[in-house]
């Protein structure tokens, strides 16, 4: 029997690569870079270890969503053009500084990559579920709100320590002067969704519809379809720190 | 041996004692003149520094400090660290006599926790000028403390260490050794306690490979204890040189003593210290970019002359020099580690954050590795801070007559 | 001869003597100073204390010293022969003497190295 199967191993023959078209063969490379999250930017998991990964536990997910509503972000990176819009948009709002940023768009470049070599990367606070900054902080200025799971501030009680700023792994906090304290985004809840609106100020600004807005605890919201899904990745940056984000990033 | 002699030195030794270089380079120290020039030097610079300090505050740290939004601690949480880990470490070495009733350990006990006391209240100086809004802290520690935090734990237990230490002194100075003892016990419960605190501030930063994990709290109470000794033998050294009183034998010993602890808590450092980078060139990429930075990159000269060099090989060699009997040679090897140890405290804060946050995407907004220079007022707080320390110890050693301690 | 007498650890909570024999005695504290001569220790940040904080002012060995005012109390035993120093050292077990700090009384300490 060994014999029979050792007979058919050396009877197999190297098929090659030499008469695959040049256009299969980089088709496939990119699903396979797809496949591996190479290229889109990080480890990639399936989708739903994915979700369970960026929310809570698993069984937290059968059971439903830790907030409600439970605010969330998703980026639909590859149409990101670099317009700065929503940049604008956030400073206006938020009253953000010159020397500060509550939201950036960071440049990927790979001289490397098959297709484009640039891609841009919105990042904003990530309203972990998980977050190293409110373990971190020693006062309790900055907190995990209880009902929207939005990391906001309490700007009277920051010391200036900066251990927040130390701890989170997204750089998303600076410290304000005019406030006397850290500052970081809070999805707009002060500025905007506070008083009755239901997108940032970002998402709105948005031209090509990069940032999806939404609660993620709603089947019926944009935010809640494009995270449930197989058919696109789904990733979080630095899932492993554990933090556990609320910010997702896919492709159209 | 005669009556007239000396009981505790033959004339040869304390001929060779005196007339060594150091000592007569250190004999100035006890000279009226000398000793007020240095007071007054030492209470000119901290005046200086303390204006650096609130100018810096007034123009607002951003615009006056080298830190930024990416690396936000800087030199001045790394003379934090340099001060309050000396501070525990004096009081972990010296409670061997003064809380564990350790006859040989005893001379150095009201010295040590004198100092204990000066070099915490060095370390809190230096993060008043770091705290962006340090009026804010008694207020909202104590009214919204997070109990999750170890900053706030860090805080809360330094302070009441800097309560039980002072209490001690004051206890010693009235011959109250047995309350001073309880006291003593508090100071170094809470001062070990918030010292790993210190430690897990940077080990449970789930975002930061390079402090991530158990190492820092432990690696911090190894490193206060090194840190203890080299004080001890640092400034009794020097105190002797100022009283210039001869060190009766009992001292002698006791340093000695704490001359063996010192060499192997160095060796335990040499022992962490290499699989903190065997275990780290193994890690995660991001941190074996910083450890490669450490190694061979921009700090590999703080890391292998200053850390390595100064701060373990030297100070170690030169005590296994010493036969633990020279002292010479021994607060030699406590100048070397104590220039040593401050550098260590700056790679340790500082590398700890170099790398940047999302190198591993490619990002072009960020270089893979982001940069650190400390501005003229962060230099002049700790300058500022070392200073008083100075001033703090002369007046020490001349208001209360060289430490005496009288424990039978 | 008489010895200071102590033990390797303080009992801080208790003022019991370190052994049977021990009386406490008032020991004039000898100042050494390094400093070869009365003259040069002039200049010297603490020479006013020493010199009004002292009587017998002399120069020895190449230091100067004095007999302290500040008397201070020690737990003393006297021990002549050695035939009571070895009977001391089997009632107590295993003891070091050293050399004690330096009083004008006395020289040496026995210190015993059981705890009590």
């Amino acid at each position: 029997m060994f014999r029979g199967i050792k007979e058919w191993l050396l009877s197999l023959k190297n098929e090659g690569v030499e008469q695959v078209p040049d256009e299969t063969k980089r088709e496939f490379l990119k699903i396979g870079l797809i496949i591996t999250g190479v290229f889109a930017g990080g480890s990639l998991f399936s989708v739903v270890s994915k979700v369970a990964e960026g929310l809570a536990s698993p069984e937290e997910l059968h059971k439903g969503y830790p907030y409600k509503p439970h605010y969330s972000m998703v980026f639909k990176l590859d149409r990101c053009i670099d317009c700065e819009l929503c940049m604008e948009a956030c400073r206006k709002t938020n009253h953000v500084p010159d020397y500060g940023w509550r939201t950036m768009i960071l440049r990927r470049h790979d001289e490397t990559a098959l297709d484009q070599k640039t891609l841009f990367m919105p990042i904003l606070c990530n309203h972990c579920n998980n977050p190293p900054c409110v373990r971190a902080c020693p006062t309790k200025a900055t907190y995990k709100d209880k009902k929207t799971g939005i990391v906001r501030m309490a700007y009277y009680k920051c010391l200036g320590c900066k251990t927040c700023m130390v701890a989170c792994p997204y750089n998303a906090r600076y410290f304000n002067e005019e406030k006397h304290a850290v500052d970081k985004c809070d999805f707009c809840w002060e500025s905007r969704l506070s008083k009755g609106m239901t997108i940032t100020a970002c998402a709105e600004a948005c031209p090509a519809g990069v940032r999806i807005f939404g609660d993620l605890s709603d089947p019926g919201s944009e935010v809640y379809q494009l995270v449930h899904q197989l058919a696109k990745p789904v990733w979080v940056l630095k899932p492993e720190t554990g933090a556990r984000p609320n910010v997702f990033y896919t492709i159209s | 041996m005669s009556e007239k002699k000396n009981p505790v030195a033959t004339e040869a030794e304390v001929t060779t004692f005196s007339q060594t270089w150091l000592s007569s380079l250190l004999e100035f120290l006890s000279g009226t003149k000398a000793f007020y020039f240095l007071v007054g030097l030492s209470a000119l610079v901290v005046l200086l520094a303390a204006m650096f300090g609130v100018n810096a505050m007034h123009i607002g740290f951003r615009h006056a400090y080298g830190v930024y939004r990416e690396i936000p601690w800087g030199l001045l949480i790394s003379g934090y660290v340099f001060f309050v880990v000396t501070s525990t470490g004096l009081c972990i070495v010296s409670s061997i006599g003064h809380v564990f009733g350790v006859k040989s350990f005893i001379p150095i006990a009201k010295r040590s926790v004198y100092l204990s006391v000066v070099t915490i209240v060095a370390g809190f100086m230096v993060i008043f000028f770091d705290v962006e809004n340090p009026f804010r802290l008694p207020i909202w520690n104590t009214l919204s403390p997070n109990f999750t935090s170890n900053i706030w734990w860090m805080g809360t237990l330094y302070g009441a260490y800097l309560f039980f230490m002072t209490l001690e002194f004051i206890l010693l100075l009235l011959e109250k050794h047995r309350y001073a003892m309880l006291s003593g016990l508090l100071g170094l419960i809470s001062g070990v306690a918030a010292h790993s605190n210190l430690g897990a501030v940077f080990g449970m930063l789930h975002g930061r490979e390079f402090w991530y994990g158990p190492y820092m709290p432990i690696y911090f109470i190894a490193s206060a204890a090194a840190s203890g000794c080299t004080a001890i033998i640092f400034f009794t050294y020097l105190g002797y040189k100022i009283t210039g009183e001869r060190m009766d034998r009992a001292m002698e010993m006791s340093l000695q003593a704490v001359g063996k602890i010192w060499a192997l808590f160095l060796a335990v450092l040499m022992f962490f210290t290499t699989w903190k980078l065997i275990t780290g060139l193994a890690g995660g990429e991001g941190k074996v970019l910083a450890i490669k930075e450490l190694l061979a990159g921009k700090y590999a000269l703080n890391f292998w002359l200053f850390e390595v060099g100064f701060g373990l090989l030297i100070p170690f060699f030169l005590l296994l020099l010493s036969g633990f009997r020279n002292l010479n040679q021994m607060f030699a090897a406590s100048v070397f580690a104590f220039i040593g140890i401050f550098f260590m405290r700056v790679d340790l804060v500082v590398v700890g954050q170099i790398v940047s946050h999302f190198f591993e995407y490619k990002v072009t907004d960020f270089p893979v590795l982001l940069k650190y220079s400390p501005s003229i007022y962060e230099i002049m707080v700790v300058v500022g801070a070392t200073a008083f320390c100075i001033m703090a110890f002369l007046i020490g050693e001349k208001v209360f007559k060289g430490h005496k301690t009288e424990i039978h | 001869m008489k010895f200071i007498v102590s033990r390797t650890r303080v009992p801080l909570w208790s003022k019991e003597k370190p052994c049977d024999e021990a009386v406490e005695e008032e020991l004039t504290p000898l100042d050494y100073r390094m400093v070869p001569s009365i003259e040069e220790a002039k200049k010297k940040i603490w020479f006013k204390e020493w010199w009004e904080g002292g009587v017998n002012h002399r120069e020895e060995n190449g230091m100067i010293v004095c007999e302290k005012k500040q008397k201070e109390k020690n737990w003393v035993v006297e021990i002549n022969t050695l035939e009571d120093l070895i009977k001391f050292q089997e009632k107590y077990g295993e003891i070091m003497i050293l050399d004690s700090p330096p009083y004008k009384e006395v020289k040496k300490e026995i210190r015993i190295l059981r705890a009590k």
